[in-house]
C-alpha cells in the first residue's frame, strides 16, 4: 500500500496522549505503557479501548510508520494562524521610568 | 463655605477678621482658607495651594497645626519631597503630623527614587532604608528577570506607607513571568487608595489584551507587548485582500503581517515568511508584487518540505521528489533526523514510491522536460552560503537520483525493513522493469537481513522462473538453514519439488519422476487427508509415461479407494494437466464423468480438491460446465460452504480469471460473515469487480478489507490486500468517488460498505451498475486555530486600495524565479488545473457536487474562488449544475472545457514553451 504523505500530526500525537508516552519514549518504554494500558483496559472489559490502544502502540512501534511523522507539512491553503498557537506575545522589560511616568499620569 | 463657596468664603471671612480680629474669627478665616486650599488641590492647582498654605502658615502662626495634613498632601501631590518628608526627621513632630506624612506618601507619592534620595531624612532613617530598598527591587523587577528573594522586601512591613509599592512589584514580578492568576492576586492585595493603585487596570488590561487610555499608558503598553497591528488581524486584511484581488491591500497586509511577526514573535519570522510564501504560491498571486513585500524566503528543510507539499498536490511527482530529495539534504544537515534513520528511508521511500507509478517511458519523458524547464539550482541563487553549501553540484546529479531503483536502495541502506525490502521487490518485479533489478532488490534484501529466508524464497522463485533449477534449489536450502519449520520454506520446498516433478513429466524421465515421487512421499504430512489420494494420482502418471496400463488403472483405483471416485477423477484430470498427459492417452485410465454432475454433488469433491490445489500450486481441473453450477450452488441461502472453503474457492476463481464465479462467492462470503471475518470477502470483491468501470468500487472495498485485516491481524491476508492496492495507488484520488487516500475509515462507515456490498449481489456488467454501492466519504474539514492575542490597538486602515485589473495581469508566482512567465491569459479563459484543484477541494470538503447556496454558506471561500475562475459570464449555479451533470455521466463536458485537446492550461513551475 502507498498512503499519501500525512498532512496532520495528530496521529501519532493522539497515540502517544492514549498512551502516556513522550515523544522521545523508546522501545522498552512504549511496551511498558502499551501492557499497563491494556492491563486497565482489557479486551474482554472494554473491546472498543482496547483496540484503540493496540492501533496506538501498533503506530508507535513501528520505526518507520514513526518516522512518517516527517513528511507532514503545513497546509499551504490555509495561513499560518496556527503557528502562533498556544504562544503568549512576549513580555518585555522596559526598566522603571516608563512605569514611574504611567503611575504619574491622571487617569482619564 | 457649607455652598462650597470658598473664594466669597475667604472674602468675607478677611472682612470679619479684619473687624473683629479675635481668636474666633481667625479660627473662621483659616476655616475658610483651608477649604479654598483643599478646592484648589482638587483643581489640581497645586501650586496655588501651595501658595495659599505658605501664606497661612506665615500669617497665623497659632494654626499652623491645622494646616499640616494640608502641607503634606500639597508636598506629595507637587512631588516635592524633601518638603513633604523633612518633617519626619525631627523628633519634636508630632505623632499626629508624622501619621499625615505617612498617608500622603502613600496616597499621593508616585516618585520613589526621590524618596529613596531623600537628604531630609538621615541615612539610617527607617522610611529612607526602605525606600531605597524598594526602589532598588523596583528597577530590578522592571529591568529582567528576578527572584523571590530579591523582591522579598522584608523592610517594607504591611502597614508601611510603601506597602503599595510591594505590591506592586510582586505582581509585576508574576505579570513578567507569565503567571497571570499569582499578578492579580498580588493586585488584589494592593490597598485601594494607594498612590500605585492606577497600576492595577492597566495591568490586568495588558493580561485580558484589551486596549488602554492615556499618552504614558500607551507608551508602556507598546514598549511591553509590542505595538502596531495584532497578528490575527494582520492574517485576516490579508485574506480579504486575496480574496478581493486588491493587490495594494495584499502588499500592505504582507508588510503588516510581517511586522506584528516581527515585534512579538521574531522568533517565528522566517517560519512565518515560509509559510507566507507558500500560501502565495498556492493562491496563485502575482509574483513580483509579492516577492518585494515577503522579502527573504530561507531555504531551509522547512521550506523544502512545505515546497514538497505544494508540487506534490500540483501532482507533479519528479519535481516532487526531487524537492523531498533538498529536504533530505538539509534536514540532515540541521540536525532533524541522522542519515541512517527510519526518518530518513521513510522521505526516500515516499519519493521512490511516488516515482515508482509512472511507467519507464513516462518517467524519462519527464525527467527531460524537468531538466528542459527548470533547475533547482538557481532557487539557491539569493541564499546566505551556510545554505548554498547544500546546492546541488548540478542539476543532473539532482535528476539522475531521481530513480525508483535507487531511491528504494537508499531508503533500504539508511533502515533495512523488510516492508522497504518488499516494495522495492515489487515495483522490481513488474513487468516493465528490467528482470535483474528484482534480482538485485532481493540480493540487497538477502544481505541486509541475513536471517530473513523471505528474499531467499524470493530468488529461489525467480531462479525456477528462468529454469536455472539448480540456483533455486541453492536458494531454497539457504532459506531452509534459516528457518526450515518456516511454513513458507516449507510450501516453497512442496513447490519446487512438485515443479521439477512436472518437468521431470514433460521431459518423458520416469526415472527422475520416480526419484521425485520418492522425496515427495518423504515430506512431513504427505500421507494426510486427501494428499496421498494426490500422489496416487502422480504416481498412476508416471504408470501412463512408463505405458504401464494395468498399474496406472490400479494406482488409480487406489486414489478411488482413499478420496472418492469424484475427487480421484479430478486428481487425475489435474495431475494428466500438470504433467503434460494427454488424456486420449490409452494407458490413461478413465475418470468418472463429472460434466453433468448436479451441484450439490459437484461441488464438495471441488471443494477438496481446492484445498490440495492451494496447497500444491496445482493449476486445478474442473469441467467448464461446474462453473455456473457452483456459482448458483454457494448463492443459497444459508450457504452450505463454509468460510474456508468459500476463500479457497474465491482464489480459485481469481487464479482461473473466473470473475463471476469470484463475485458470486464474495457475496456468499459477505452473506455469512461480519465484522473483521468479512474481510477476505471484500479482498475477492474488490478483485472480482472489473476494473475497466469499477476502480472506486474496488478502492473502496480494498480500503475497508485492509482496516479489518487489521483487526485480525493477518498479515498474510494484509499482504494480498496491499499488493492488490498498489496497482489501484495513482487512482485513490478525492475526484474518484470511493477514494479514500489511506485515510482511516470508522467502523460507520466500514459497515456501510459492507451493507451496500451485500445488497450488491450482481455482478456489475458496466459503470452505473458497478457505481450502485459505492459509498461517498466525505473529508473532515480541517480543525480552525486558536492562538493566544496579544495587546491590541486600534490602528485603522485608511480604505485606500486599487481594484484588481486583469488585463494588466502580472505572471502567476513561480514556483521558482528564473522561470519566463507564461503569456498573459485572456480574462475569458478558463484555467483547467486551477478548476480542476478548486473542484478537488470542493469534492473533499462535501463528498459530493453541492448546490451553489450550500456551497456558498458553507465554504465562502470555495465559492468565491470558483467566481473569479469561470468563463465569462457563466454563473455558479450553472457552473455546479454542469459539474453535477459529468460526473453522473449524463453530459458532455464540452461547454466548460471546450473540445478534447484544445487545453488552454499551462503546468506551474514550467515556461510557457
Amino acid at each position: 500500500m502507498n498512503p499519501p504523505p500525512p498532512t496532520s500530526t495528530q496521529p501519532w500525537d493522539d497515540a502517544r496522549q492514549l498512551l502516556g508516552v513522550l515523544a522521545d519514549a523508546d522501545t522498552e518504554q512504549l511496551r511498558a505503557a502499551y501492557l499497563d494500558k491494556v492491563r486497565q483496559h482489557p479486551p474482554d472489559r472494554d473491546p472498543e479501548t482496547f483496540e484503540r490502544i493496540r492501533d496506538a502502540y501498533e503506530l508507535l512501534k513501528n520505526p518507520r510508520l514513526r518516522a512518517m511523522r516527517v513528511l507532514v507539512a503545513p497546509d499551504p491553503d490555509e495561513l499560518p494562524y496556527e503557528l502562533f498557537a498556544g504562544r503568549r506575545q512576549p513580555r518585555r522589560f522596559t526598566g522603571p521610568q516608563a512605569w514611574l511616568d504611567m503611575l504619574k499620569e491622571k487617569p482619564a | 463655605m457649607a455652598d462650597g463657596k470658598f473664594k466669597q468664603a475667604v472674602e468675607l471671612a478677611k472682612e470679619h477678621h479684619k473687624r473683629l480680629n479675635t481668636p474666633e474669627s481667625e479660627s473662621l478665616l483659616v476655616d475658610a482658607y483651608i477649604g479654598r486650599i483643599e478646592q484648589f488641590q482638587q483643581k489640581g492647582a497645586l501650586q496655588d495651594a501651595a501658595t495659599l498654605i505658605k501664606l497661612v502658615h506665615d500669617r497665623f502662626p497659632r494654626q499652623r497645626q491645622r494646616l499640616a495634613s494640608l502641607q503634606a498632601d500639597s508636598a506629595a501631590a507637587r512631588g516635592d519631597v524633601g518638603s513633604l518628608v523633612a518633617p519626619l526627621a525631627r523628633p519634636e513632630t508630632p505623632q499626629e503630623l508624622k501619621e499625615k506624612i505617612e498617608a500622603a506618601i502613600h496616597r499621593q507619592l508616585t516618585d520613589l527614587p526621590a524618596l529613596a534620595g531623600a537628604s531630609q531624612l538621615g541615612p539610617e532613617h527607617p522610611l529612607r532604608i526602605a525606600a531605597a530598598a524598594t526602589w532598588q527591587a523596583f528597577q530590578a523587577v522592571t529591568s529582567g528577570p528576578v527572584t523571590d528573594e530579591q523582591i522579598a522586601l522584608p523592610e517594607v512591613s504591611r502597614r508601611s506607607p510603601l506597602a503599595g509599592w510591594k505590591m506592586l512589584i510582586r505582581a509585576i514580578a508574576a505579570f513578567h513571568r507569565n503567571e497571570d492568576e499569582a499578578c492579580r492576586r498580588a493586585l488584589e492585595q494592593m490597598p485601594p487608595d494607594a498612590a500605585v493603585g492606577v497600576a492595577g487596570p492597566v495591568m490586568q488590561a495588558m493580561m485580558a489584551g484589551q486596549a488602554v487610555k492615556g499618552p504614558k499608558t500607551t507608551t508602556l503598553c507598546a514598549r511591553i507587548l509590542g505595538g502596531g497591528k495584532s497578528i490575527r488581524q494582520a492574517l485576516a486584511d490579508l485574506e480579504k485582500s486575496c480574496d478581493d484581488y486588491d493587490l495594494v491591500g495584499l502588499r500592505r497586509a504582507l508588510g503588516a503581517a510581517l511586522d506584528a511577526c516581527q515585534a512579538s514573535h521574531s522568533e517565528l519570522l522566517e517560519q512565518f515568511r515560509q509559510r507566507l510564501w507558500a500560501w502565495c504560491v498556492s493562491a496563485r498571486l502575482p509574483a513580483e508584487t509579492l516577492t518585494y513585500a515577503i522579502g527573504f524566503v530561507r531555504k531551509d528543510a522547512g521550506f523544502w518540505r512545505q515546497y514538497a507539499s505544494l508540487v506534490q498536490r500540483d501532482s507533479d511527482p519528479i519535481h516532487a521528489a526531487m524537492c523531498w530529495e533538498r529536504f533530505l539534504r538539509h534536514a540532515i544537515h540541521e540536525g532533524m533526523f541522522p542519515a541512517q534513520s527510519p526518518e530518513a528511508a521513510v522521505v526516500c521511500l515516499h519519493s521512490a514510491e511516488m516515482l515508482a507509478r509512472l511507467r519507464p517511458e513516462e518517467l524519462k519523458l519527464g525527467l527531460e522536460e524537468s531538466r528542459a524547464a527548470f533547475t533547482i539550482r538557481r532557487t539557491y541563487a539569493d541564499q546566505p552560503p551556510e545554505i548554498v553549501a547544500l546546492a546541488p553540484a548540478t542539476d543532473q546529479e539532482l535528476l539522475d537520483r531521481m530513480n525508483p531503483g535507487r531511491l528504494y536502495a537508499q531508503a533500504a541502506q539508511c533502515h533495512p525493513d523488510v516492508d522497504t525490502f518488499r516494495r522495492w521487490y515489487l515495483w522490481a518485479g513488474r513487468t516493465d522493469q528490467p528482470p535483474k533489478l528484482r534480482e538485485e532488490a532481493a540480493l540487497a534484501w538477502q544481505k541486509a537481513l541475513p536471517a530473513d529466508p523471505e528474499p531467499l524464497l524470493l530468488l529461489s522463485a525467480d531462479a525456477e522462473d528462468r529454469q536455472a533449477f539448480k540456483t533455486a534449489l541453492d536458494y531454497l536450502e539457504q532459506a531452509e538453514q534459516r528457518d526450515k519449520l518456516n511454513p513458507l520454506v516449507r510450501r516453497a520446498r512442496l513447490r519446487l519439488t512438485f515443479s521439477t516433478l512436472w518437468r521431470h513429466f514433460k521431459q518423458k524421465k520416469p526415472h527422475l519422476v520416480e526419484k521425485d515421487l520418492a522425496r515427495l512421499e518423504q515430506l512431513p504430512g504427505l500421507n494426510e487427508g486427501d494428499r496421498p489420494a494426490f500422489l496416487l494420482a502422480v504416481r498412476c502418471m508416471w504408470r501412463v509415461l512408463r505405458q504401464e496400463g494395468e498399474a496406472a488403472r490400479q494406482a488409480f483405483d487406489q486414489a478411488i479407494q482413499s478420496a472418492g471416485p469424484l475427487l480421484a477423477s479430478i486428481f487425475l484430470a489435474t495431475a494428466a494437466g500438470m504433467s503434460a498427459v494427454d488424456m486420449e492417452n490409452p494407458h490413461l485410465p478413465t475418470p468418472t464423468n463429472m460434466q453433468d454432475l448436479p451441484p450439490d454433488q459437484a461441488v464438495p469433491p471441488l471443494l477438496r480438491a481446492l484445498r490440495i490445489g492451494h496447497e500444491f500450486s496445482l493449476r486445478l481441473y474442473t469441467p467448464l460446465k461446474w462453473l455456473p453450477k457452483i456459482a448458483d450452488f454457494v448463492r443459497q441461502i444459508p450457504c452450505p460452504v463454509s468460510p474456508a472453503d468459500l476463500r479457497a474457492l474465491g482464489h480459485y476463481a481469481i487464479g482461473s480469471s473466473e470473475l463471476n464465479l469470484a463475485y458470486a462467492v464474495s457475496a456468499a462470503g459477505l452473506a455469512s460473515t461480519t465484522g473483521p471475518a468479512a474481510a477476505p470477502f471484500l479482498l475477492l470483491r474488490a478483485q472480482a469487480i472489473p476494473r475497466y468501470f469499477g476502480v472506486e468500487r474496488a478502492s473502496q472495498c480494498l480500503q475497508a478489507a485492509q482496516a479489518l485485516a487489521r483487526q485480525l491481524h493477518d498479515t498474510q491476508l494484509l499482504d494480498e490486500i496491499g499488493r492488490e492496492m498498489d496497482p489501484l495507488s495513482h487512482l485513490r484520488s478525492p475526484m474518484y468517488r470511493g477514494g479514500y487516500e489511506g485515510r482511516d475509515l470508522g467502523p460507520e462507515i466500514i459497515e456501510e460498505i459492507l451493507q451496500a456490498e451485500r445488497r450488491a449481489g450482481n455482478f456489475p456488467r458496466n459503470w452505473p451498475e458497478a457505481q450502485e454501492a459505492v459509498v461517498l466519504l466525505p473529508r473532515k474539514p480541517p480543525a480552525a486555530s486558536e492562538f493566544e492575542d496579544g495587546w491590541d490597538d486600534d490602528t485603522e486602515d485608511d480604505g485606500q486600495h486599487e481594484e484588481y485589473d486583469p488585463q494588466a495581469d502580472e505572471a502567476p508566482f513561480p514556483l521558482l524565479p528564473n522561470l519566463a512567465p507564461p503569456a498573459a491569459s485572456d480574462p475569458g479563459d478558463v484555467g483547467l488545473r486551477d478548476v480542476m484543484q478548486l473542484l478537488t477541494q470542493l469534492l473533499e470538503r462535501f463528498g459530493k457536487v453541492p448546490s451553489a447556496p450550500e456551497l456558498k454558506r458553507d465554504a465562502p471561500d470555495l465559492a468565491r474562488r470558483f467566481s473569479h475562475r469561470l468563463p465569462g459570464g457563466m454563473s455558479l449555479d450553472a457552473f455546479l449544475d454542469t459539474v453535477a451533470a459529468m460526473v453522473n455521466n449524463t453530459m458532455d463536458p464540452g461547454p466548460l472545457f471546450g473540445p478534447p485537446g484544445r487545453s488552454k492550461h499551462r503546468r506551474p513551475g514550467h515556461s510557457g514553451h
